[in-house]
């Protein structure tokens, strides 16, 4: 769930509107991963008189929505507390989660009226229900980071497949979505899934098409100054998580000491050297 | 299969999904064919990776025929077969993907045949239904509910009650898969993935199913549909209890019922 700016039927103090004077309601959050959870630590607060008598009341309370587009996943967190605890199972989300900030009403309120209210609104008093929106905060995200495939035993964030394009070039390659996609041109397609069969190969087939891959990938992100438009990708965030493994920080790569021929080849763990070994034995077998 | 142990149920690699899903267009016609094709278009190829799932009878579904499409039936027997699935996992298009083309080729065939549809003269027309029943491509969460196994799934998870002595009880899925209408009207809405919202709804509508008089009209359904997300631009429907949204969502309906 979004909120975007619109209006309300009574009062809302929100960072869109000025129903409420001179009050803010900006709760502090703090995401972390942990093995099996993702903990949202709140410390919620709001300068509104009136909406603190209410919570003190349990009128009204701290409501925390949790919301992941990609899982399906939809929860409401309420709290009469200002700092609490929010755990969310790791299988429940992934890739970008969404969270809203909310006061809302929690049971039947009569009359409601504020000195805090904007001068529009004087004199007026309102009726609510319960699950009323009193406050939100902006909204904002954080990416559900996962180390490993939920699903199969794969960690990769590689996709290699066929380029329908009309006249495709031998390879391409397409980092706008969740894993670094390299297109292969149909004929070297077909001889990338004949050869990815023997195991031998696999070393060879890694440094002819990953490698330039992610070369050419930490070679964008070094020239970036904003990173926004990369941080919902999975590959991103794998990438940002083993860089840091190297005491690297993803935002830093422009500065740092290694070249990204260097850092992609210790990254796919040195593909390099397995395939010449892989080739030698190949030779070798050959020989005989 | 190369010595992969039968009890994991395999998925697409991603390179092997993306394939199927490129290749739409000209694997048209093989969509018509009783045959699990897609083995064969893999041939050769190391195109399927072991889940961490138990793998599933191919027998699984009850098959539809000209009085029943048994979605009910399905869904539960889905869902009961994937109830540990983590919601990460259900939703991961690798793994409907090979259910539809592979393990439940038959039973998709049955269900969701392109040659039936009203637009099969031109196959070309069929793409549409074909992208949204047999795979996961746009909108993940729309995509969901109209993927042909992915939707018994999720209506399983979303409808999944206990009676009293601790037994599955998927009651409320009866309204929802009374028409086709039904159930897109409410799964393919926002507040659908609330299952506390979506189970106060479904109770509303199985009490009239019950009663003898199914809300199942066209655009009363849609109107309903329409009033929840209009009264939770204001009021966060997540936040109202179950006897609040109960009562909210019974006036609404015999309003409708009665205009």
């Amino acid at each position: 769930m979004q909120i975007k700016p619109r209006l309300y039927p009574h009062p809302v103090l929100a960072w869109f509107s000025d129903d409420y004077q001179n009050c803010v309601f900006n709760p502090g959050i703090h995401v972390e991963g942990k093995k099996e959870i993702f903990r949202i630590s709140m410390a919620c607060n709001t300068s509104s008189k009136s909406l603190n008598e209410l919570i003190q009341q349990k009128k009204a309370s701290y409501a925390v929505h949790v919301e992941c587009a990609s899982t399906r996943y939809r929860d409401l967190f309420l709290s009469f507390d200002s700092i609490f605890d929010i755990d969310i199972d790791v299988g429940n989300v992934n890739g970008r989660v969404d969270v809203c900030r909310l006061i809302v009403a929690k049971s039947d309120i009569h009359n409601y009226s504020s000195e805090e209210f904007h001068s529009d609104f004087n004199g007026r008093s309102f009726t609510l229900i319960p699950g009323d929106t009193l406050a939100v905060a902006e909204d904002l995200s954080f990416p559900a980071n996962k180390k490993d495939d939920e699903l199969a035993k794969l960690p990769s964030i590689f996709a290699i497949t066929r380029n329908i394009s009309i006249d495709p070039n031998p390879i391409d390659i397409d980092i706008g979505g969740q894993k670094i996609k390299i297109l292969l041109m149909p004929e070297l397609y077909q001889k990338f899934l004949y050869l990815n069969n023997d195991v031998l190969m696999r070393s060879t087939l890694c440094s002819e098409i990953l490698l330039p891959a992610l070369v050419f990938t930490l070679e964008r992100i070094a020239a970036q100054s904003d990173y926004s438009e990369f941080i919902d990708f999975r590959w991103y965030r794998v990438l940002a998580k083993k860089l840091k493994e190297l005491n690297i920080e993803i935002t830093s790569l422009n500065s740092s000491s290694e070249i990204s021929l260097v850092l992609a080849n210790k990254l796919l763990g040195d593909p390099l050297s397995n395939s010449l070994k892989d080739l030698e034995n190949v030779v070798a077998g050959e020989g005989d | 299969m190369r010595g992969i142990k039968m009890d994991k149920l395999l998925i697409l690699r991603d390179h092997s999904l993306n394939e199927l899903q490129d290749r739409l267009s000209e694997n048209i016609p093989s969509y018509k064919s009783e045959e699990i094709w897609a083995i064969n278009f893999f041939k050769n190829q190391n195109w399927t990776v072991e889940s961490k799932l138990l793998n599933l009878p191919d027998n699984l579904l009850k098959m539809p025929d000209e009085k029943n499409d048994y979605d009910l039936e399905n869904s539960k027997r889905l869902f009961q077969a994937l109830s540990t699935i983590t919601l990460s996992q259900a939703s991961d298009p690798r793994l409907w993907t090979y259910l539809t083309h592979v393990i439940f080729w038959k039973y998709m065939r049955k269900r969701w045949p392109i040659d039936k549809s009203p637009k099969a003269e031109d196959l070309s027309k069929a793409i549409g239904p074909l992208r949204d029943r047999y795979f996961l491509i746009g909108d993940r969460s729309r995509g969901l509910m109209r993927n042909g196994l992915a939707r018994l799934w999720w209506a399983g998870h979303t409808c999944q009650t206990f009676d009293e002595d601790g037994q599955n009880n998927f009651d409320l899925a009866i309204p929802l898969f009374l028409k086709q209408d039904v159930f897109s009207s409410f799964m393919e809405r926002a507040y659908s993935k609330n299952k506390a919202v979506m189970k106060a709804l479904l109770s509303v509508l199985l009490k009239k199913y019950q009663e003898g008089a199914p809300f199942d009209d066209r655009n009363k359904v849609r109107a309903l549909a329409k009033y929840l997300v209009m009264i939770g631009g204001v009021t966060i429907l997540d936040a109202m209890d179950r006897d609040q949204l109960l009562k909210l969502i019974e006036t609404q309906v015999n309003k409708l019922i009665a205009s």
